[in-house]
């Protein structure tokens, strides 16, 4: 963890980010959602960008046949038993960097990267394009939020969050 | 500074698209090796004025791709869905 | 005239308790908070504020407002100057140090000026004569003269200290300009429930209200009630300079400069707002009028004239002559009697409002109708005017003139995304066409020139943007709000035509001279026109001018105002920053920067870093050598000799999985892939559609459903989204999943003769004997709790091996690799020797894969043969692609002594003119120390007789000879490899 608190009054937190990726084939959607409902034991999100959430397991659906798992630690067995002709497992825990930012001026920093409507952001999962990177941007509250970033962009984000405070 | 109306998204800046081209032409099955029609898929297009279908991908978004239907004048999109949609 | 003897007793929107002193040309004044530095000068007695662009003719305040084409200053000293703002608009704060532009030695006795006996020299054309025409050389004898004299003010040649900003918002309704109409459409807007922003270029909300003096109590009201609604935002000193698609509005916004210091904040921020509705409630800017020096200072608007007698408590004259055709001059010749100033009205219309008149001689005005001003006299300030009616002409000494030829409403905004305005003839003015449903326009800028109307249009265009948002809760009626009001201009303003040194563009110096001149000599469209005159084209854009000019050639040409037309309408509305637009993406951070797990360790130990893209890589290391050459050749030999480790993090990474992922690739991929083994790498090729090579590396099958794809370094973003767009439009049907890993692993690349035994030492787990893990074969494990792939693959044509290791224990696995190593002789090499080694061997890359090359072209036809249904299949065949003259891959090898090749040379046969584009190109060339000479890979015509060839590289006048080879310089059987 690369944890930075300048003097400024934003904390920024480089954090791994373990993450399991499903896809489930066009055709066997349904079966798919629910072999994978099983496998986690809770309801999977319905829209893509909503967040399901249960014992420290955040399951964010990042696209009409995808899922994101995000276990609180890296998981071999997590949604390990869907069946093949349903869909597929893919684990990307390594190369992701979790940024978490807290700053009262979080709203008017996210202004500064995302192309994205901040009355819209709170409680969903958007994916959206800072610099042209692909980022997961979630908030909990108008001074929290997180961006899930590619690994090798990490830093050059962090700095640009801390920078365009 | 098109606005997409993703299907599964929402309404984003193009710059999170990525061009695909003409939507409208038919692509020959890939086991094909008629020449003509390949030809015609590659480079045959129209030029329309108003309305017009082209692929888009949310490449920064859900990477889903997407038909959409711009008119070539106003820059005004009428419709955008998913590519598979389409094809099902 | 240091006193501030203009400045009325009380009133206005100043806040007097805020004294605030600046300097203007070395002078010191003062002026208070709510001043403009037009405002604060005028009430200082400055009238004379510039020279003008061409002939330097003395110039003053024309305006209050964003339309000044006169009063440009230059702001700020050392790298903070800031060239071209208008005074009109630029916020008063203490210690402002501001300078006219122009003036040289003094704004008083300027050298210069001089051009003004010259004008017939820079009458319009005169770019167009010297540039185009015979007299092209005169230009070369002008250019030193007229840049030094004809231009603005100078921008500082410094880097910029200062922070910008640049970003995005949101918003259901915007609402552009806060006005009657505004202010009315905000707040219905809101009252429905609507999220409102607000958008005023000024620094105080009100718009023209504010220079009504009976708008106080309703502008109080209404700003208080909308910045009470939570759902409203208020950005003041904000302009609105384009309209884009999408109801995208670009919005650029100055710092309050009474903020206080803010640590890191922007000067200027850029947003692009986007609105789900918009109110274009942009005013009127009123015209001039156009009669001989009417540019003197002194000479006003009267708008100007009544915002800076009620908004800022000035009286700008005494004796004053209002020329007007619109009945709204009236109304600031009340406000300057009110004030106990002498008036003189010359009212260019045969008739006015009986009312307006009555109060006017009972105020003790002196009314003339029918009445034009035909001169003004005074240089540098005005001393009188020559009035000329039906009894005949009269002189009238005055201080002060002010002129009214109507409105024009704003309609830059509307019109940026191609809506046409329209010409009203009732009003005499140019409104917005038809605009989408999204879009609304109330108050002036549509026509509506008095407050009732702006008003009633407000709350109907605010409650109508509101519902296109989804929001329909009820809408109060706005307040009432009594004031005096007149009609537009009842009959169409017309200029004098014959009249010296009338201008119509003040910016840009054009008189009515210059546009009968342009009509003469043929440039009669207003684009033509324009352009050979260059009117407004200054840094007003023609704010004031463009509708008396296109009205002035209309009546030359004999045809109707709607058919001579506007001029297109583009963004900006007003000079915008450069650096607010790029924000903080400047510098260090232009572009974001990509870094391999393993980045830190390069950096620690001495490699020379290279963008490659957005990556970084190391190019080489300086244990290799000092500079790049001395060091790649060392680094070479070292994966030659014994073996060296490269960082091939960069890769395209890119999984595949599903029941159908063999049949996918066997598509995706020209050679075949169906029959990979489990546990087998393969090189692959990728066409386009049009046959061409798209891309190529190494797949490996790791499972019986599952492959682990590597693409190039630079095409890997294309190649997921090509393999994506066949997936979701061609074959929906293929149960095939594909996502980018390339950040999930670190690769690194150990080659060389004794890489096999560096591995053995480092994993002594895995088997790398030639039985248990062959040239392109797969061995698996972790390492710490990170998976780990070992592929057997060579790109240097030794025997090498990629390592895969889970990018989180990159760094870790790549020091357990060079600890292991160094007993070895293990040493880290860069890209430069990568790109080298693979030259010896033959192998292509981007310089070959240039988007034009087939397989064949590159002699890897056979990898094809008796394969079908793959993607480029068909057009590969075309007939073009089998023509005799078809470039090639070749070798070339340099056969002069101490000669070295270059890339992009081409290539002749010896002894034909080395002329034209050749035979052939080198495409990658490198010092090879194997052969101890230069060598290249090259595309060179198939049915090129001759096994030597000329390289030509014109750019350094270079001619050297080369030798045509086999591409595989080294090891051609592939022992090294496989060994």
């Amino acid at each position: 963890m690369v944890e930075t608190s300048s003097a400024k009054r934003m904390v920024l937190k480089q954090l791994p980010c373990p993450l399991i990726q499903c896809d489930a084939w066009e055709g066997a959607l349904a079966a798919f959602e629910s072999a994978l409902a099983g496998e986690i034991g809770g309801a999977l999100p319905t829209q893509v960008g909503e967040i399901a959430g249960r014992d420290g397991l955040r399951v964010v659906r990042a696209g009409p046949r995808r899922f994101w798992i995000f276990p609180s630690e890296r998981s071999a067995t997590i949604a390990s038993g869907i069946p093949p002709e349903l869909g597929c497992r893919l684990d990307l825990s390594e190369g992701r960097i979790r940024i978490e930012v807290s700053t009262p001026d979080l709203r008017d920093v996210v202004s500064k990267c995302l192309a994205i409507d901040w009355d819209r952001t709170l409680g969903v999962a958007t994916f959206s394009s800072l610099h042209r990177i692909p980022v997961m941007f979630t908030r909990s509250s108008e001074c929290d939020g997180e961006f899930v970033v590619p690994r090798s962009f990490a830093r050059s984000i962090a700095e640009w969050l801390e920078e365009c405070q | 500074m098109l606005r997409i109306d993703c299907p599964c998204c929402g309404v984003r800046d193009h710059s999170e698209f990525r061009y695909g081209g003409d939507a409208t032409v038919e692509r020959p099955a890939h086991d094909n090796p008629d020449l003509d029609a390949w030809y015609r898929y590659v480079y045959l297009r129209a030029n329309p004025k108003g309305l017009h279908r082209e692929y888009w991908q949310h490449v920064l978004g859900c990477r889903q791709w997407l038909v959409v239907e711009r008119d070539t004048v106003t820059h005004s999109i009428h419709s955008v869905s998913f590519s598979r949609r389409q094809r099902a | 005239m240091t006193s501030t003897e203009k400045r009325l007793a009380s009133g206005g929107y100043l806040d007097r308790s805020q004294v605030l002193k600046f300097m203007c040309d070395g002078r010191q004044y003062t002026g208070f908070k709510g001043d403009t530095l037009a405002s604060a000068l005028l009430a200082s007695g400055v009238s004379l504020v510039g020279r003008s662009f061409k002939y330097h003719r003395p110039r003053g305040i024309l305006s209050a407002g964003a339309e000044e084409p006169n009063a440009l200053v230059t702001v700020g000293t050392g790298a903070r100057r800031e060239p071209n703002l208008p005074a009109t608009m630029l916020e008063l704060t203490s210690g402002l140090e501001a300078a006219s532009q122009n003036n040289w030695p003094s704004l008083r006795f300027d050298v210069q000026s001089i051009n003004s006996l010259f004008s017939p020299l820079l009458s319009s054309g005169f770019y167009y004569k010297t540039f185009m025409g015979p007299s092209r050389r005169a230009w070369m004898f002008y250019e030193h003269f007229i840049r030094k004299a004809a231009g603005l003010g100078k921008a500082t040649m410094m880097p910029d200290p200062d922070v910008y900003d640049s970003r995005d918002d949101f918003t259901d309704v915007a609402v552009v300009g806060s006005g009657a109409a505004g202010l009315s459409a905000a707040r219905a807007a809101a009252q429905a429930g609507a999220r409102v922003l607000l958008i005023e270029q000024d620094f105080e909300i009100g718009g023209r209200l504010l220079s009504e003096p009976g708008g106080a109590t309703w502008l109080h009201t209404m700003r208080t009630e909308l910045e009470e609604m939570a759902n409203v935002r208020i950005m003041r000193r904000t302009t609105a300079f384009g309209l884009y698609d999408g109801n995208t509005l670009a919005l650029i916004e100055d710092a309050d400069p009474f903020a206080g210091l803010v640590m890191n904040a922007a000067r200027k921020t850029c947003t692009l707002l986007h609105a789900r509705s918009i109110v274009f409630a942009t005013g009127a800017i009123e015209r001039p009028m156009v009669f001989p020096n009417n540019d003197r200072p002194g000479v006003m608007l009267n708008s100007a004239i009544r915002a800076y007698v009620n908004r800022y408590s000035v009286l700008p004259g005494r004796n004053v002559v209002i020329a007007t055709a619109d009945d709204s001059a009236y109304l600031t010749a009340f406000d300057l009697l009110a004030h106990g100033a002498r008036v003189v009205i010359a009212d260019a219309r045969p008739l006015a409002e009986p009312t307006l008149l009555a109060k006017a001689k009972q105020m003790g005005a002196e009314v003339h109708l029918a009445t034009n001003v035909t001169d003004v006299k005074g240089k540098y300030a005005v001393t009188g005017v020559v009035l000329a009616g039906k009894t005949g002409t009269i002189g009238v000494s005055c201080d002060l003139v002010g002129m009214s030829a109507g409105w024009s409403p704003v309609v830059h905004l509307t019109s940026h995304q191609g809506v046409k305005p329209v010409y009203r003839a009732d009003i005499d003015a140019f409104v917005p066409g038809q605009l989408p449903e999204t879009q609304f326009v109330a108050g002036a800028a549509g026509g509506s020139l008095s407050v009732s109307e702006a008003i009633a249009e407000g709350v109907s265009a605010g409650r109508a943007a509101a519902a296109v948002a989804g929001k329909v809760e009820r809408v109060a009626e706005a307040p009432v709000l009594e004031i005096e009001e007149t009609a537009g201009p009842t009959t169409v303003y017309k200029p004098i035509f014959g009249q010296r040194k009338a201008f119509v563009d003040f910016q840009m110096d054009v008189t009515l001279d210059d546009i009968q001149l342009a009509q003469r000599e043929g440039y009669e469209s207003v684009e033509h026109l324009k352009r050979y005159t260059t009117l407004g084209m200054g840094t007003d854009q023609g704010k004031t001018s463009n509708i008396n000019a296109l009205k002035v050639m209309a009546k030359l040409r004999g045809i109707s105002i709607p058919e001579a037309g506007t001029t297109t309408f583009r963004p900006p509305y007003t000079p915008v920053a450069i650096g607010a637009v790029a924000g903080r993406a400047t510098g260090h951070h232009f572009r974001p920067y990509r870094l391999t797990p393993i980045h830190d360790w390069h950096t620690a130990n001495g490699a020379q870093m290279l963008e490659v893209g957005l990556w970084m890589r190391p190019w080489f290391f300086e244990a290799s050598g000092r500079d790049v050459n001395t060091a790649y050749v060392n680094e070479m030999r070292l994966v030659r000799s014994t073996a060296g480790i490269m960082d091939i993090s960069t890769l395209g990474k890119i999984d595949i999985q599903g029941p159908d992922a063999a049949a996918f690739l066997d598509r995706v991929y020209a050679n075949g892939f169906a029959s990979i083994k489990v546990g087998r790498a393969r090189y692959g090729v990728m066409l386009r559609d049009d046959g061409i090579v798209f891309d190529d590396g190494t797949t490996t099958r790791l499972e019986q459903n599952r492959f682990f794809m590597t693409t190039s370094t630079a095409k890997a973003a294309d190649v997921l989204s090509w393999l994506e767009f066949l997936l979701d439009t061609a074959w929906p049907d293929l149960r095939v999943s594909v996502s980018s890993v390339s950040d999930e692993w670190a690769g690194m690349s150990v080659a060389g003769p004794e890489s096999g035994k560096i591995l053995s030492a480092a994993f002594p787990d895995i088997d790398f004997s030639n039985e248990a893990l062959p040239h392109m074969g797969l061995a698996g494990g972790t390492f710490n709790d990170s998976p780990l792939k070992i592929i057997r693959l060579s790109y240097s044509g030794e025997r090498a091996y990629e390592i895969y290791v889970g990018a989180s224990n990159g760094e870790a696995a790549w020091r357990h690799l060079i600890d292991v190593g160094a007993a070895y002789g293990l040493k880290p090499y860069g890209v430069e020797a990568l790109g080298a080694l693979r030259i010896e061997k033959g192998h292509v890359a981007g310089p070959e894969i240039d988007g034009r090359t087939t397989l064949s072209d590159l002699r890897m036809g056979r990898m094809v043969a008796k394969r079908s249904g793959y993607v480029g299949e068909a057009l590969s065949h075309r007939e073009a692609f089998q023509a005799a003259n078809r470039q090639r891959l070749v070798g070339l090898k340099c056969i002069d002594p101490g000669k070295r090749l270059r890339g992009g040379a081409l290539l002749f046969a010896p002894g034909e003119p080395l002329q034209g584009h050749g035979r052939g190109r080198m495409t990658s060339i490198t010092y090879s120390p194997e052969l101890d000479c230069y060598i290249g890979l090259g595309l060179l015509a198939a049915d090129f007789k001759g096994d030597e060839v000329i390289a030509s590289y014109p750019m350094k006048n270079e001619v050297v000879r080369a030798r045509v080879v086999s591409p595989v310089f080294l090891d051609p059987a592939g022992e090294r490899m496989h060994g």
